[in-house]
């Protein structure tokens, strides 16, 4: 064995274990958050939720929504709130549920970073202050990192079954 | 799996904890105010009908009654386990430490552990830092760890 080869040593196969471990619950505790937070708005009823979106955008972000974002809340999403209202709790539900099982772990945190950043841009929230939607931002970037999906989850099941990594396999 | 993509987290844990430490020190109320609202904490918590009961007894047997020392000692730890966390020191023990304060907080304000708040995501990163070993890269861990491997507390 040359010296560049990671030699698989008892010590290596515990480290990579415990990581893979850090790694899942990270994603189910993230998961568990986008799912409570569609049941939340899914129990508020779609209008109830239109309602309460509408008013955050208009009443409570009015001055912390980052300026060159605001033109587009104004055109677009107000306009089309009870669409928006209906991506987000449905986005989230997705999201929750693809942490949860592990499945497409990396079009998961893609998409779960995409609504995270555009929730940011809306509301404001300082860059670098640690506020709960930055902990999303950093939990769903290291999911993706780690391709949480493959330790207790679909995507390893799924991928166990293939001796040759497909293509489809960078979603995971 | 790359251990350094779990530094960030430890980072942000520890920033939390280290900028709500100074919060509480530049408030301009001064550090009583925090004394105070940790006495009301704990008192309300006591009355609510949301706190588990097994947690009931903690709050006005010891919490309540001892207030004061409570709220300096949460306050100090809040700092050290701040700092030990940026710079990567002790960060399994710290992130044991910090995961206990967490859970008696949400314990206190009776808030669910699934609910859509922060809270439950900061228990399951303060559990990565713990199972990960987040300080051994990029941190103070990294060296202690070379010197005397000891896996229980870094």
């Amino acid at each position: 064995m040359t010296q560049t080869q990671t030699e698989i040593t008892p010590n290596n196969a515990s480290k990579s274990k415990s990581l893979g471990h850090a790694a899942a619950v990270l994603r189910v505790v993230t998961g568990v958050a986008f799912a409570t937070s569609a049941s939340f708005k899914l129990r508020t009823g779609h209008e109830g939720f239109t309602e309460v979106m509408t008013w955050m955008i208009n009443e409570q972000w009015v001055e912390n929504s980052f300026a060159f974002y605001r033109p587009f809340l104004d055109a677009v999403v107000i306009p089309n709130a009870e669409l928006f209202s209906l991506l987000v709790t449905w986005g989230e539900a997705a999201i929750g549920a693809g942490f949860i099982l592990g499945f497409a772990t990396r079009a998961t945190s893609a998409f779960a970073l995409f609504i995270s950043l555009n929730i940011i841009m809306a509301s404001g929230a300082i860059p670098g202050a640690p506020q709960a939607d930055w902990a999303f931002v950093i939990a769903i970037m290291t999911i993706f990192a780690t391709r949480a999906g493959r330790v207790w989850g679909l995507d390893g099941a799924i991928l166990s079954r293939f001796e040759t990594r497909p293509w489809w396999s960078i979603f995971q | 799996m790359p251990r350094a993509a779990f530094v960030p987290i430890r980072l942000y844990v520890g920033l939390a904890f280290f900028l709500s430490a100074l919060e509480i020190v530049f408030d301009k109320d001064g550090i009583s105010s925090w004394v105070k609202l940790f006495g009301e904490t704990a008192a309300k918590g006591v009355d609510s009908d949301r706190v588990f009961a097994f947690y009931k007894p903690v709050l006005s047997v010891f919490v309540q009654p001892n207030a004061n020392v409570f709220a300096w000692a949460v306050l100090v730890c809040f700092g050290i386990l701040g700092i030990a966390l940026i710079l990567g020191a002790f960060s399994r023990l710290a992130g044991a430490i910090t995961l206990f304060l967490q859970i008696n907080f949400m314990l206190a304000r009776g808030e669910s552990f699934l609910g859509p708040h922060s809270d439950g995501l900061m228990i399951g990163m303060e559990l990565a830092i713990i199972l990960a070993a987040a300080g051994r890269v990029w941190g103070i861990d990294a060296v202690l760890h070379r010197r005397r491997p000891q896996p229980v507390f870094y």
